[in-house]
C-alpha cells in the first residue's frame, strides 16, 4: 500500500491507525513510503506496533521506498531495528 | 522570600545539621560507614536543590566536597581527623554560600577566598589529586565563579514518555538533535518495548523512551534545559554514568516489560557493566555480602514518616485548645449550679478527652533535647580546640524530651556557659597534670525532668569559680558593698550580675562580661532559673531549671481571702490541715514541724495583704522546687484544675510571686503562683 501523504505525524496518525488496522487484514504488510518526506515520533510508534502484530501472527512486514530524508529522521532517532529498516 | 525557597533553607539547615552530626559522631566513635553514608547524602541533596535554583557557587563547592566523601565512601581515601575539621569548615561555608545566593548578597572577600581554599584542599585530599597546585587553583576560580559541573563528563539520562507527551506539540526526535549541540551521544537506546500491537495501541498516546550515554562539558543545568518545555510530559532521570547509586535505583525501579539492565547489558553500556563487575565482586567476597545485607534492614528501620508543620498551626491549636479548657470549666460550674447530673457526667467526660488531646498536642511540641544539644559538641571541639586545651564532653540524658521553642530559646544561654566552662573553668592540660587531674578536662551536660521541671546541668572538673576575683570586683563595681553576709553560693551568683566578667584577658570566646546577666535574663524569660555552685580546685556545677511547657499546666486551685490562685501541681508534695497542734507548735513563728523537718511557712493572706478569712480552717500546701521546700498557708482547697496560662498585662508585670491568671469556669480570675519566686522571697526574708 503506499501512503500518499508526504507528511505524516501526530494529526494523521489516527486516520492511519485505521488504514493500518485493514491493512493488517493482508496476508502481508508491505507499506510503500515514496511519497513521504516527514514522519514523527508518532508515526514511528504505529509502525512498530504494525510490526509487532505482524510478528505475532507470522506476516511479512516492510516499509518500501524509503526516502533519504524519512531514513535521515529514522537515523536520529535511533529506530531503525525496531522498525527492520537497514540505513 | 518565597515559599520555595524557604523550603530550601530548611532542607540546608537539615542536611547541614545531619552533616555535622555525622562528622561529630565520627570524630567520636571512629569512622563508620551509616556517617559516611549520611554525610554524602547531605551533600548530595544540597547539590541537588541548589542546582534546582541555579546557586551555582553553592553547587560547585557541594560538588567539590561530595567528590571527595564518594572516595571515603568508596574506601579509595581514608578518613583523617583533618578530613573531619574541613568538612566541619565546608559545612560552615555551605552555610553562607546559601545565605549569600538566598539573600543575593554578595560574599565578603574573605570568605570567598576561604571557599577557594577549602575547595583547594578538598581537591587535594582525593586520591586522583592533581600535584600542580597552580593549575588546582585556576580550577577552583574557575568552578566558582562558573559552574560546579564543568569539566568534561559522560552522563547517564534515562527518558521515558509519558502517555501525554504528544500533546506537547514537542517532537523527541528533533529533541534527541539538540544532544549533538552540547556534546557527543555515545549510546542511544530505543525502548520500544511498551508499545503494544496495531490492535491495542492508542495512537494518540506515548509508549516509548531512551537510555543515552552523553558525554559533554556541559553541566546538569543545561542538560535538563533541553527538556525545559516537556519536563511535564517526561519521566526524566540525568545523572553522571559513574554514579552507581543512581544508576542502581534507576535499574531498580525499571519494570519487568523493559528489563533494562538486559537490554543496557546487551547495548555495552559501560557504567551498567562496570557496576555488574562490582557487584560480582562483592558476591565473591562472603564476609562483604554479611556486612551489606546487615546495613539494609538498618536503613529500612530507620525509615519513618515524618511531616514538616508550621509551628504556629500547633500554637494555633493550643490556643484553641486553651479555649475550650475555659469553655469546658463553665459547662462544669453550671452543671453543679444546676444539680444537673448527667450534665456533669458529660462535662467530665468531655474534660478527660480535653486533656488527652492537649497532652498529645503538646507531645508534637516537645522534642528530644539530644538532637539539638548534638550541636555543642562541635562547639566544644572548636572552642578547645582554639584555647589549647582537652576536653573530654559528654551529653548524658539527650532522650528527655522539652518544648521545641524552650529547647531553641535555651540553646544560646546553654552554648555561652559551655564556652565559659571551657575556656575559665577547665586548666590548661600541663596545668591539670602538675595538679595530678588527668590532661583531658571534663565537661558534662546533664538534663533530666524533676518535678514537673526539666533540669539541665552543666558540670566541669576544672579550677572553680575565682570567689575572691567576684567578690573584688562586684565591690568595685559597687553591686555589693564591704560589708556584706553573702554566703558562697550568693557569692557565686553575683557572676549573674551586669557588667561581671572576672577574666584578666578579654578573649573573643568569652570573658566580655556582657553574657552571664542576659544567660539570666533569657532562663527566667522562660519562667526558669539559674544556679551556681562551685568548689576550688574541684570544678563548678550550673544548673538550670525550666518549666515543661509555655501554655497550660496542671494546677491545684485554692483561695485565700476573697481571691483564688493556682498552685502549679507538679510542684505540690503534701496538703495538710493546720490544726491547733501546729499552732500551739509554732507559736507565732512561722515554721512548723513537720516529721522533724523544719518547713518554712508562708502566708499568702499576709503576704497579698488578704482579708481575714470566712474559714475557720486553715490548710497548708506543701511545695517543693529543687531542694528546697515551703509551706503555703491558705484557706481553702478545691482541687485539680487545668490551668491555661494568660499573661497579666503590664500592671500586674512585676508583682512577685505571681507568674500569671487563668480563667475560671465562673468567669473569675484566679492567680498562677510563681513558686521558685515566692521560695526566692521567703529565703531572702
Amino acid at each position: 500500500m503506499i501512503l500518499e501523504q508526504e507528511e505524516l505525524n501526530i494529526y494523521e496518525v489516527e486516520k492511519l491507525h485505521q488504514v493500518l488496522l485493514e491493512l493488517f487484514k493482508e496476508d502481508a504488510v508491505i507499506i510503500d513510503l515514496q511519497n513521504v518526506r516527514k514522519l514523527d515520533m508518532s508515526v514511528i510508534q504505529l509502525f512498530v506496533a504494525m510490526k509487532k502484530s505482524c510478528e505475532e501472527n507470522s506476516k511479512k512486514f516492510e516499509l518500501l521506498n524509503i526516502n533519504p530524508e524519512v531514513l535521515e529522521i529514522i537515523k536520529n532517532s535511533v529506530t531503525q531495528d525496531a522498525l527492520g529498516v537497514r540505513l | 522570600m518565597n515559599a520555595d525557597l524557604e523550603l530550601f533553607c530548611d532542607d540546608v539547615d537539615e542536611q547541614l545539621t545531619f552533616m555535622e552530626n555525622a562528622l561529630i559522631s565520627m570524630q567520636e566513635n571512629g569512622e563508620d560507614e551509616e556517617s559516611i553514608g549520611a554525610l554524602f547524602r547531605s551533600m548530595h541533596t544540597i547539590k541537588g536543590t541548589a542546582g534546582m535554583f541555579e546557586f551555582n557557587a553553592v553547587v560547585s563547592f557541594a560538588h567539590t566536597a561530595e567528590n571527595l566523601l564518594s572516595e571515603v565512601r568508596d574506601g579509595k581515601v581514608a578518613l583523617t581527623e583533618d578530613m573531619i575539621d574541613t568538612f566541619l569548615e565546608v559545612k560552615d561555608y555551605v552555610q553562607k554560600l546559601v545565605d549569600s545566593a538566598v539573600n543575593e548578597t554578595p560574599l565578603a572577600d574573605a570568605d570567598t577566598q576561604k571557599v577557594a581554599e577549602l575547595m583547594k584542599i578538598l581537591k587535594s585530599m582525593l586520591s586522583t589529586a592533581s600535584t600542580d597546585e597552580s593549575s588546582a587553583e585556576v580550577d577552583s576560580v574557575e568552578e566558582l565563579s562558573d559552574d560546579a559541573d564543568s569539566g568534561e563528563a559522560l552522563w547517564h539520562i534515562s527518558i521515558r514518555l509519558k502517555p501525554s507527551f504528544f500533546t506537547s506539540g514537542m517532537d523527541i526526535i528533533n529533541m534527541l538533535s539538540f544532544f549533538t549541540l552540547l556534546g557527543e551521544l555515545k549510546k542511544v537506546v530505543f525502548i520500544d518495548r511498551h508499545i503494544p500491537n496495531i490492535e491495542e495501541i492508542n495512537p494518540t498516546q506515548a509508549y516509548v523512551g531512551y537510555e543515552i550515554l552523553f558525554f559533554t562539558d556541559s553541566p546538569y543545568v543545561e542538560i535538563e534545559e533541553i527538556f525545559e518545555f516537556v519536563i511535564d510530559d517526561v519521566e526524566l532521570h540525568i545523572f553522571k554514568a559513574n554514579d552507581e547509586d543512581m544508576l542502581k535505583a534507576l535499574l531498580e525501579n525499571s519494570d519487568a516489560v523493559e528489563d533494562l539492565e538486559e537490554l543496557l547489558t546487551k547495548n555495552a553500556f559501560e557504567n551498567v557493566l562496570a557496576l555488574q563487575e562490582v557487584s560480582k565482586q562483592v558476591e565473591e567476597v562472603p564476609k562483604k555480602e554479611a556486612t551489606i545485607q546487615k546495613t539494609i534492614p538498618k536503613k529500612q528501620e530507620k525509615k519513618s514518616f515524618s511531616l514538616r508543620v508550621d509551628s504556629s498551626k500547633i500554637d494555633q491549636l493550643i490556643n484553641q485548645i486553651s479555649e475550650m479548657v475555659i469553655a469546658n470549666a463553665k459547662v462544669s460550674q453550671r452543671a453543679a449550679v444546676f444539680k444537673d447530673n448527667e450534665l456533669n457526667e458529660a462535662a467530665t467526660i468531655l474534660s478527660d478527652m480535653l486533656e488527652e488531646v492537649r497532652t498529645g498536642v503538646m507531645n508534637i511540641r516537645m522534642v528530644q533535647v539530644g538532637d539539638s544539644f548534638n550541636k555543642f559538641k562541635r562547639i566544644v571541639h572548636d572552642v578547645a580546640k582554639k584555647v589549647n586545651k582537652e576536653i573530654d564532653f559528654e551529653i548524658i540524658g539527650g532522650e528527655t524530651e522539652l518544648d521545641k521553642m524552650v529547647v531553641e530559646k535555651i540553646s544560646d544561654p546553654l552554648m555561652h556557659m559551655l564556652r565559659n566552662s571551657i575556656d575559665h573553668g577547665i586548666e590548661m592540660p600541663d596545668e591539670r597534670e602538675a595538679l595530678g587531674k588527668s590532661r583531658e578536662g571534663r565537661v558534662t551536660l546533664k538534663t533530666y525532668p524533676d518535678a514537673g521541671t526539666i533540669v539541665i546541668e552543666i558540670s566541669d572538673d576544672g579550677k572553680g569559680l575565682p570567689k575572691e576575683k567576684i567578690l573584688e570586683k562586684a565591690i568595685a563595681n559597687g553591686i555589693i558593698n564591704e560589708n556584706h553576709n553573702l554566703s558562697d553560693k550568693d557569692i557565686y551568683n553575683l557572676i549573674f550580675a551586669a557588667g561581671l566578667s572576672t577574666a584578666e584577658e578579654v578573649s573573643d570566646i568569652s570573658g566580655r562580661g556582657v553574657g552571664m546577666d542576659v544567660v539570666k535574663r533569657n532562663i527566667e524569660s522562660l519562667r526558669g532559673m539559674v544556679e551556681i555552685d562551685s568548689r576550688p580546685g574541684e570544678g563548678s556545677l550550673f544548673t538550670i531549671r525550666l518549666p515543661l511547657t509555655l501554655a497550660i499546666i496542671d494546677g491545684f486551685l485554692v483561695q485565700s481571702g476573697n481571691t483564688k490562685y493556682i498552685i502549679p501541681l507538679e510542684m505540690i508534695q503534701e496538703c495538710l490541715e493546720l490544726d491547733d497542734h501546729y499552732k500551739e507548735e509554732m507559736a507565732g513563728d512561722e515554721f512548723i514541724n513537720l516529721r522533724d523537718y523544719m518547713l518554712p511557712l508562708l502566708d499568702i493572706r499576709s503576704n497579698f495583704n488578704e482579708i481575714d478569712s470566712k474559714s475557720k480552717r486553715e490548710n497548708v500546701v506543701v511545695v517543693r522546687y529543687g531542694e528546697y521546700k515551703m509551706g503555703l498557708m491558705v484557706d481553702e482547697l478545691f482541687g485539680e484544675f487545668q490551668t491555661v496560662i494568660k499573661p497579666l498585662g503590664k500592671v500586674f508585670e512585676n508583682v512577685a510571686g505571681i507568674s500569671g491568671g487563668t480563667i475560671l469556669g465562673s468567669g473569675e480570675i484566679a492567680l498562677i503562683f510563681d513558686i521558685p519566686k515566692l521560695i526566692e522571697e521567703k529565703i531572702k526574708n
